[in-house]
């Protein structure tokens, strides 16, 4: 469960980023977060990430009260989190399999648990058979699938996409989406942000809009049928 | 929280150096040059110190007898002094001047022996010195006297000036080798932030982040550390050989070695340790 009590967000130099968020969002929810560019989507990508802290309110993500979180605490909070970026961030020297092995090597998880979890990831994300490929040698869309085959790589409740389709053409975009659908049926809560109207409309998921840094509209997914 | 392994620890740190080959050697020769220097300006004060301590612990003075004195008759008068220790030692004038010869071959266009009887006294107590001195050159017949302790104390003053610019030198070095680790660090950091931003969003400790880049300082420390110790005992061997019979009495390398070796490696790592820390500073943080 993920809970925006009242969270404001003002930078240093007084922008006011986000203006008195109220969100709850529960387990194994489907949720886009759309906005205009400046509306205060990244910001609430930050405070969901703990790159940012709140100025006021409450955000709660599981049993994590991250108003109150300290520096201690923030690695143990992300392993719960899978984040997903436009620009893939992958490594170009490191094969597919050693990406994805890289974030379970990264908190310390043992050679036996890596060589029995990749592959598994690897169905899941349908890159069977490339995981010796390096990245350049992939799709945009399969490069995606690598990143999101990382970002499930700990097992995290929640998986944050952040433009996740950005550099992706229109098919392969739909195909990392109905993927993304996939994930949330196991349970995990998916948090999608973006700008392409288009997708949101296809998938039809709750959407919440974002407009300077209030929400304007939170539209349940039943309701895509329904006049605004 | 999972435990680190080392071995994949130490695997990074070596990977990291790798990448930034030339700048770690950068790094490794300039610490070790400072290394060397400080070595060296520590060796240089031990062994101004050992001939200093050597010079006190002596406890003699050689007074010199005036021409028209028998030094027989003087003797016997030095010897019933306060703070004198036996009966102080005659070295005659042609013993004197045989002496001389011997070490700096005949003295050909000398005419005659130009040397003074000389009484060798023995003290025991260096707080009164000055007043046996004194005492000295209130009796009829010394003509001059040539105290150790004098030298001592001029080595003394050579040492306190050693001290001074030991420690300024050692303050700049230590920052001239700061800086270059701190650079050698960023850039293994820079080069490495792709996986630091990815190891941070799935949650990789702390720990794991940094110790990779902490070790590589370290083990700059420690090649740098091994390096001067043996760049050191090398300079070291030449200078004592060629200073080997003259007047400066150099302590033998085994009996600094083990101070100068743990100096080097403190140095060292913690130059290493603190430079890393430095560079890594943000990403202690969150």
């Amino acid at each position: 469960m993920i809970e925006f009590k009242n969270v404001k967000k003002i930078y240093k130099n007084g922008t006011v980023a986000l203006d008195g968020i109220n969100l709850h969002i529960d387990n194994g929810e489907f949720v886009f977060i759309v906005g205009s560019s400046g509306a205060g989507k990244s910001t609430l990508m930050k405070l969901l990430l703990r790159e940012e802290k709140l100025t006021s309110g409450n955000l709660i993500v599981g049993n994590y009260d991250l108003s109150k979180m300290g520096f201690g605490r923030i690695p143990r909070y992300r392993r719960k989190l899978g984040v997903v970026f436009q620009d893939f961030r992958l490594f170009e020297n490191k094969t597919v399999y050693e990406n994805i092995a890289f974030a379970m090597r990264a908190v310390g998880e043992n050679n036996r648990v890596i060589r029995t979890r990749v592959p598994l990831i690897l169905k899941v994300v349908n890159l069977e058979g490339k995981q010796n490929n390096y990245p350049n040698e992939l799709s945009g869309g399969e490069q995606q699938r690598v990143a999101l085959g990382r970002a499930l790589a700990n097992n995290p409740d929640y998986i944050i996409a952040d433009e996740p389709t950005g550099n992706i053409d229109p098919e392969l975009s739909r195909e990392l989406m109905d993927m993304l659908v996939r994930i949330q049926k196991l349970n995990k809560t998916v948090i999608v942000v973006t700008h392409e109207q288009s997708l949101v409309d296809l998938f039809q998921q709750r959407v919440v809009t974002i407009r300077h840094g209030k929400i304007v509209s939170d539209r349940r997914g039943d309701m895509f049928n329904e006049k605004p | 929280m999972k435990s680190l392994n080392p071995l994949y620890m130490i695997g990074q740190a070596i990977k990291s150096m790798m990448r930034n080959f030339t700048l770690t050697g950068a790094s490794v020769l300039i610490l070790t040059a400072c290394l060397v220097l400080t070595g060296s300006f520590y060796l240089l004060l031990t062994t101004i110190t050992h001939n200093v301590e050597s010079l006190t612990e002596l406890n003699q003075i050689i007074a010199f007898v005036d021409e028209d004195y028998e030094s027989d008759v003087i003797r016997v008068m030095v010897q019933e002094m306060d703070n004198v220790v036996g009966v102080p030692e005659i070295i005659s004038r042609d013993v004197a001047l045989e002496g001389m010869e011997d070490l700096l071959g005949p003295h050909e266009h000398i005419v005659g022996n130009v040397y003074r009887d000389a009484l060798i006294i023995t003290y025991y107590d260096n707080e009164r010195l000055e007043t046996l001195i004194h005492n000295l050159y209130s009796l009829a017949g010394i003509a001059t006297i040539r105290n150790d302790i004098e030298v001592a104390e001029m080595l003394e003053g050579i040492r306190a000036i050693v001290s001074l610019i030991f420690i300024s030198f050692m303050a700049i070095l230590f920052l001239v080798t700061m800086f270059i680790i701190v650079t050698t660090i960023r850039l293994a950091v820079q080069s490495r932030e792709l996986e630091i931003t990815v190891m941070r969003y799935v949650g990789a400790s702390k720990a794991f982040i940094t110790v990779p880049f902490i070790l590589e300082g370290t083990i700059i420390g420690l090649l740098a550390a091994t390096i001067s110790f043996i760049v050191q005992l090398l300079l070291y061997g030449v200078v004592r050989n060629a200073l080997e019979g003259g007047i400066i009495n150099m302590l033998d390398f085994s009996a600094v070695g083990e101070e100068i070796l743990m100096g080097f490696v403190v140095i060292g790592v913690l130059t290493g340790v603190i430079g890393s820390c430095i560079s890594l500073f943000k990403y202690m943080k969150a």
